[in-house]
């Protein structure tokens, strides 16, 4: 007797379910593709306890008739291809034909579907990949995909499910990649009747990330954008010294697809280059348009990598309009001009590179380079910075000549490197000649007049020193001898107590009273002792803030909201502050940038001076 | 106005009542000082509205008036005179003439009627004190008043008079200091929680210095202090302070005695490989052994033994060596006993005579 057999199909699919459906999240993401795919306007996502009791996608798509609703559920049934040449210019998100079939295999799965032509919709029972019931039905024009008891037959699968959160998490973040990607569609994402996510069709990318990520966020990411024949570039990335420590919040689209590419990583990280402290991530959201017949996204199953034809040239195309950007945001010429002058430095004194700061880009009347690539020599051979490449901008417009000769861009300074020790000597030479109206700091510079932004400084030196405290979590807590009692809306509250074992591993002590009534009882002995109320709120609304709860809100948050509420407090500062908060600031890692990216320090050079006051043309 | 006043006098007087002068853009009357002939003295008076101070100077007046100089520069002009008499004469145009030996200054002033008058004190209470002892309690615990401008009740010092005592008590949430003394004549029954504000306190305490009485006017709203010829006028903190006796513990397990100043010699230099207002010292108490010690990553670290009459278990406590400190600087006696239960709960130091420091350790 023969010992191979072919296995029966429904055992076959389950086998192939373990590659398209890890978790819930694959299987709202298959879903929702299949609802875009089938145009819809309006993808509606209802998830309960996590997905393990339900998730449900319904679309106002073009649905299927009677028969599709049974073929759709047949192994390699698709529609969306029907030629291995079709396979060169895929456009749509499905084309395995295996999504639906391996999902109803390791569920309860109802389908309800109906075209708009027929009067009535046809629904089909499954469960565990075996069809139980076919029935005619009552229902909207559009498809709804109903998963009940995912994995119940295969309890060791479902015994890997994390916690309802976490699961969460994951739903949550592919609905918001989806959202991101298609902005033709609506969506709406509901956590046990929770809104989770509701964006509306046709609001424009900058509308919905804000609407996803809130506004605080988004203030604190620049616009990229770039062109040419065959890509294009779209997006946000963050100011520089707003950093993630994991890759998490750089999202990456290519073709309106999720992508996980090491390539734009890549490119990331090398645009950044020096603003950037090892081991932390810029949040980027990317958008990568490349000609379909360049990309080849069938890969991985679940198709999260891709690969490009020409891999190095969408790398550097996207470096250059990132650093493109990051230049934009430096408005005036260098904050310091001194390590400039100073190419070679150690690794550890890595900031705001110099070109950046002294690229004359952002001056009104400057005209922005157009993007050459595949034509430019320059490109074709980037140095390994990638920033002498750019240089050239000051060969595009020459009447912007550097104003400061010695440091002018076309200087030699090296591979673009930071903040040099002479740079901080040049900081701590400053003399500091007066204060405006207890908000600048005036100072003279080796080249000019330095104005330091006090409150930016400020909140520069205490975000590195409360986000040194959070991560060595060796942090001592300061025990209140006087609890401070806090009133919190019912909404603070609730994140409050979500997020209670966090704030306490942090160093906070927290009672909870009940109610919208807390009382705490300690500290974090390195975070600021006063406006503790004020520290408590800030936190809750960058929790609140974030895209997804705090899971994402990490150390950096956390820090950020906890100097705000510090720095509020203090306005005038008397000399002795003064020369402190200089000293400080000279001693941080990247004393050009608040944490928030913007500059701390301009400098008005005296050549700008000159021609201001008409001494010189 | 027509006076003649010394110039020595002049100076004093203004020394006592400058540093309530800020610069205000937007009245600035405030910026000057009131100077007006009564009751044969020379009075001259600053605000900042919440604050007053008054002091009188004997003057030759030959013509009574008023007028506002801009205070800190008639101090600066007044400072400059060699000693001798100085002539101050006003004329209708608000201009005053300041003279004295050769020197002849026409300074520009504003109208009396504009400067705001010091709030009336409706007196509940009047209360005298010795000014060095009342100088002195003011400075054992004022260093503890808080700088949260968030918790505007901690800004100041509490002064509670219950009894027949009086209790001082500053507190910043981490830890509070307190004198407490009997007054003399159980107080005339006096009743009552008054919030004075740290500004007050630090221009009192500058009035302290020399023996003799301070009597203390009180109302629901305001203090007074009447000291020789000066009155400092003040709103007082509005608010409830917190129960400190609460945060007292009422019994303790431990206790050890330690030198004092040695114990501050030995905690500064212990502390000296800290680098980070959080870090805290190390105490490590064993029967008659107390071993201070402390570390940090980027310095290093220290340790060192004291002996000391301790006789309980073995345990450790960590403290911000800050809070400790401030008292130590600021106390006089030899000795000084630590009171404790445990490393979580409110620690208890005594020292001088009705001086209490209740301070929170820190734990990891
Ligand atoms: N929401 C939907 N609306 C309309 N058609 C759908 C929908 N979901 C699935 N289908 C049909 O079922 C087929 C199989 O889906 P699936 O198994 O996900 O494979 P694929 O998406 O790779 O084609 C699709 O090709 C499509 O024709
Ligand atoms: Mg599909």
């Amino acid at each position: 007797m023969s010992r191979i057999r072919i296995l029966a199909e429904e055992v076959s699919n389950r086998i192939a379910a373990g590659e398209v459906v890890e978790r819930p999240a694959s299987v709202v993401k298959e879903l929702v593709e299949n609802s875009l795919d089938a145009g819809a306007s309006h993808v509606s996502i209802q998830i309960r306890r996590g997905g393990r009791s339900l998730i449900r996608v319904s679309d106002d798509g073009f649905g299927m008739d009677s028969e599709d609703v049974l073929l759709c559920l047949e192994a390699h049934a698709t529609s969306k291809i029907s030629s291995a040449a079709d396979i060169e210019k895929i456009d749509s998100f499905g084309f395995r034909g295996e999504a639906l079939p391996s999902i109803a295999s390791v569920c309860h799965l109802e389908l309800r579907s109906r075209v708009a032509e027929n009067p009535a919709g046809t629904e089909v029972l499954v469960s565990g990949g075996v069809i139980r019931n076919v029935a005619e039905t009552g229902c909207a024009p559009g498809t709804s995909v109903t998963v009940k008891n995912l994995f119940y037959n295969l309890p060791a699968r479902r015994k890997f499910l994390r916690s309802v959160r976490t699961e969460e998490f994951h739903i949550q973040e592919i609905v918001l990649l989806l959202a991101l990607a298609n902005p033709r569609a609506g969506f709406q994402l509901t956590f046990d009747d929770r809104p989770i996510i509701a964006v509306q069709a046709g609001n424009d990318l900058a509308t919905r990330a804000t609407m996803i990520f809130g506004k605080d966020s988004m203030r604190s990411m620049i616009p990229v954008s770039a062109e040419n024949d065959e890509l294009k570039v779209g997006g946000f990335v963050a100011r520089p010294g707003l950093t993630r420590t994991s890759r998490r919040e750089q999202r990456v689209f290519v073709n309106g697809r999720p992508i996980d590419a090491r390539t734009i990583y890549n490119a990331v990280r090398d645009a950044y280059h020096t603003m950037v402290m090892k081991g932390r991530y810029p949040p980027v959201l990317l958008f990568v348009d490349v000609l379909p017949e360049l990309v080849d996204v069938n890969v991985h199953p679940a198709k999260r990598e891709v690969r490009f034809r020409h891999d190095r040239q969408v790398g550097e195309f996207v470096g250059i309009a990132i650093r493109q950007a990051l230049r934009q945001i430096v408005t005036d010429s260098p904050p310091i001009p001194e390590p400039l002058r100073q190419p070679q430095m150690s690794e550890r004194e890595t900031t705001m590179p110099a070109t950046l700061l002294n690229v004359n880009a952002g001056i009104p009347g400057r005209r922005r380079e157009p993007m050459s690539f595949a034509t430019g020599a320059s490109v074709d051979e980037p140095s390994p910075s990638a920033f002498s490449a750019t240089d050239a901008d000051s060969e595009v417009a020459p009447a912007f000549a550097p104003r400061s000769p010695a440091a002018g861009p076309n200087s030699d300074r090296g591979r673009g490197t930071s903040i040099s020790a002479a740079g901080r000597d040049a900081i701590r030479a400053m003399r500091v000649i007066g204060c405006l109206s207890d908000l600048y700091l005036l100072a003279e510079g080796p080249d000019g007049l330095v104005l330091i932004d006090q409150h930016a400084a400020h909140e520069r030196v205490l975000f590195e020193k409360i986000l040194h405290a959070a991560r060595s979590r060796d942090g001592n807590r300061q025990g209140l001898l006087i609890p401070v009692t806090m009133e919190f809306s019912n909404a603070d509250a609730a994140v409050l107590r979500k997020h209670h074992d966090r704030l306490n591993r942090l160093g906070f002590e927290i009672d909870d009273f009940g109610g919208s009534t807390f009382v705490i009882n300690a500290v974090p002995a390195h975070f600021p002792q006063t406006n503790l109320t004020g520290m408590l709120h800030d936190i809750i609304d960058t929790i609140t803030d974030s895209p997804l709860g705090a899971r994402r809100v990490d150390d950096d948050a956390i820090a950020l909201a906890a100097c705000k509420a510090a720095v509020k407090a203090h306005d005038h500062l008397s000399a002795s502050e003064i020369t402190q908060l200089l000293q400080q600031l000279v001693d941080t890692e990247l004393p050009y940038t608040c944490p928030h990216g913007r500059p701390t320090m301009i400098n008005i050079a005296f050549g700008e001076l000159e021609r201001r006051f008409g001494r010189r043309a | 106005m027509k006076v003649s006043v010394s110039s020595k006098n002049l100076v004093e007087g203004l020394r006592k009542i400058l540093n309530i002068v800020t610069v205000r853009t937007t009245m600035p009357v405030l910026n000057n000082v009131l100077l007006r002939t009564q009751n044969g003295m020379l009075s001259m008076m600053t605000t900042d509205t919440d604050v007053s101070i008054v002091t009188n100077i004997e003057c030759d007046i030959e013509e009574e008036g008023d007028i506002t100089l801009p205070a800190k520069k008639f101090a600066q002009i007044i400072g400059s005179f060699p000693s001798g008499d100085v002539k101050l004469v006003t004329d209708p145009t608000m201009t005053t003439e300041i003279s004295c030996g050769q020197a002849m200054f026409k300074i520009m002033g504003l109208p009396a009627e504009d400067f705001p008058e010091p709030a009336e004190v409706q007196e509940l209470h009047k209360i005298d004190f010795n000014k060095i002892e009342f100088g002195k309690t003011l400075k054992k615990i004022g260093y503890s008043v808080s700088t949260d401008q968030t918790r505007p009740i901690l800004n100041g010092i509490l002064l509670s008079i219950h009894e027949g005592s009086i209790t001082a008590v500053a507190t910043d949430g981490r830890r509070l200091a307190l004198v407490e003394k009997l007054l003399d004549d159980a107080g005339n029954g006096i009743d009552g929680d008054f919030v004075l504000p740290t500004k007050v306190v630090n221009e009192l305490q500058k009035l302290l210095e020399q023996d003799g009485d301070v009597t203390v006017r009180l109302s629901e709203s305001h203090a007074s202090f009447i000291i020789d010829n000066s009155v400092l006028t003040s709103k007082l903190i509005d608010g409830e302070y917190p129960n400190y006796r609460q945060v007292i513990p009422g019994a303790f397990k431990n206790s050890v005695t330690i030198p004092r100043e040695h114990f501050a010699e030995v905690l500064n230099r212990v502390s000296m490989v800290l680098n980070d207002a959080g870090a805290s010292v190390k105490f490590k108490l064993e029967p008659n052994h107390l071993t201070l010690s402390a570390s940090s990553a980027e310095i290093g670290e220290a340790e060192e033994p004291l002996e000391v009459s301790y006789e309980g278990d073995p345990v450790t406590i960590a403290f911000n060596p800050a809070y400790l400190r401030d008292p130590l600087k600021n106390l006089d006696c030899d000795d000084l006993t630590i009171r404790f239960n445990d490393e979580f709960k409110p620690v208890v130091i005594l020292g001088d005579e009705g001086f209490l420091y209740v301070i929170m350790p820190m734990r990891s």
